[in-house]
Order: structure tokens, then sequence, then C-alpha cells
């Protein structure tokens, strides 16, 4: 009978019995490099997306606040009562001419005769 | 009791890359005589089976259904072993003669009787198509069934059982007046 099965037996891969222990080493040694370097590439992502400019700039502005936050006060706050040109934050001195040119008009009168 | 395709599977893309062994193991053979029956050299079985394994694995997260790895993984196979079979007609352009098996611990007798009855076989394999080839191989040598073998190959059942009897057929008239007693065809 011509449709029986054909004994293919020395084709089989079981023949050659390192054969299957070869060929699975060779597949888990790649995968474990291919692995390796997926690793490391996911590593590198990460970092390189910490260097986003979002991130740059959220950084620089961490920074200059902290740095605001932290500076020691120039002077000590002023107490009792202030004029209104200090209030703007006018320099002290500037303040100080403004308030003496504010009562200047009761010492000079005597000047307003000239005509 | 051993895991299922769908559990390696999913422990596999769960991240435990160890356990594909297991569907390596499980898969080897028939992943083999596919990619032998394309290719035709035993070496290039090897090959093609090391690379369609890699690649199964890089797209396991694209396996649709991983209770059907096996045909999954069948149809990679077939694909790589035709890709490498294209590439391998143009690099060398040579025929099955000359095949060589690789460095085994057994004697020089044993190993190259092996090799000449393997060698006969795939002379005559060689001389009917590929999909022949196939059928015959995952039928006769893997014991799938046409249902199998149909549904990897996509054939239908009734063209299976044709190219297998076909297949029978031109195998015994090329090895006529060849006899295999025991462990040689005479």
């Amino acid at each position: 009978m011509t449709d029986q099965p054909l004994n293919l037996t020395p084709l089989d891969p079981n023949e050659d019995p390192p054969l299957e222990d070869r060929v699975v080493r060779a597949i888990m040694a790649q995968l474990e490099t291919e692995a390796a370097w997926t690793d490391r590439a996911t590593l590198m992502t990460g970092v390189r997306s910490l260097a986003s400019p979002v991130w740059i700039a959220a950084g620089l502005i961490a920074c200059v606040a902290g740095g605001v936050l932290l500076r020691e006060p120039s002077a000590p706050p002023r107490k009792g009562p202030q004029t209104i040109a200090e209030s703007l934050g006018l320099p002290r001195a500037v303040a100080a001419w403004m308030a003496s040119e504010s009562r200047a008009p009761e010492g000079s009168a005597g000047t307003g005769g000239r005509q | 009791m051993d895991p299922s395709d769908e559990e390696l599977v999913a422990s596999v893309l769960g991240g435990d890359r160890h356990r594909y062994e297991v569907l390596v193991r499980r898969y080897f053979r028939a992943a083999y005589v596919i990619a032998l029956a394309v290719t035709g050299h035993p070496e290039d079985a090897e090959d093609v089976c090391q690379d369609a394994f890699i690649r199964a694995y890089t797209r396991l997260p694209q396996c649709r259904a991983p209770d059907r790895f096996g045909a999954w993984l069948a149809r990679i196979v077939r694909n790589r072993a035709h890709n490498y079979r294209r590439y391998q007609i143009l690099r060398r352009m040579s025929s099955l003669d000359g095949i060589a098996p690789r460095a085994t611990t057994e004697s020089p007798a044993v190993r190259l009787d092996r090799a000449r009855l393997r060698n006969r076989l795939l002379r005559a394999l060689a001389k009917v198509s590929s999909i022949k080839r196939q059928v015959v191989l995952l039928h006769d040598l893997e014991g799938w069934t046409h249902g199998a073998i149909a549904h990897t190959l996509g054939i239908s059942e009734l063209m299976s059982r044709r190219h297998l009897s076909e297949a029978r057929r031109s195998l015994r008239a090329i090895l006529e007046g060849t006899t295999f007693r025991g462990d040689r065809y005479d």
C-alpha cells in the first residue's frame, strides 16, 4: 500500500541529542543579551526624559525660587509709621526729600511775596 | 501538570523571560521540521529555528491567541525559512550535496551513517515541492493532524491530505528499490 506513513526518523532532530540543547542555549543567550540592551536603553530613555526643556525650565524656576526664599533679608523691617513714599518702596533718601518738600510751603511763606 | 501555552506566554509577557525556554523546548521539534522542510538543509533549519524563536519572543505582545502559540510560531518559522531560503539561494546557489552534520560526541562511523541516511532522504525530499515537504514531515515525522497542518500552512484539510498522499507517492518512487531496515535505507 502506497499511502502508509514514511519512516523519516533519520531526519528527526532527536537523532542528534545535542541539537536541541545547542539551539535552546543559543536562543536564551541571545534573549539575555537583547534584554540587557533593552534595560540599558530604558534607563537611558529615563535619563534623557529628565533633560527635556520642560524639566530644565522647572529646575531653573525651582532654583531661583529657592534662592529668593533662602536669601537673608538685607535690612530688618522698620517699625513705626511709614510715609507714603516709603510704602511705595522708594529709597529712604528720596522719601525724606519728598517729605521735606511737602513741608516746604509753610517754611518758605516769605519768599512767596516776590512778584 | 505542565503549564499551558497561555500561562507561559502570560508569564513571559509579565517579565519572566526564563519561562520562554519551556515554550522553546515544547515547540523546537515542530519548528525544526518546518524549517527543514522549507530550507532542505539541517544547518539552515537550525539557524532559522533560532531566528524564528527570537523573533517570536520580540513579537510576543502581538500574539493574539496565546493558547495557539504553536500555530502562531509555525507561521513565523515558515516566513523566516522562506526568506532565509531565498537569501541562501542568491548567496551560494548550491544543491543539497555536501551536507555535513555538526560535530557531536558520537563516533565518526555512527555520524557518517546518520549523515548518509539523512542525505538520502533530504535528496528525495528536495525533489518534491516545499508545501508537500512540510505536510509529509509534519504528518509523518511530527504526528500532526491534518487539521493542525491545514491551519498552520493556510490550506484546507482536503489539500493537506492530497499533498500528503502525493508526497508519499513521489518519495517512494524516488527511493524505489530502497527499504528501511531498522536504521538505514538499503
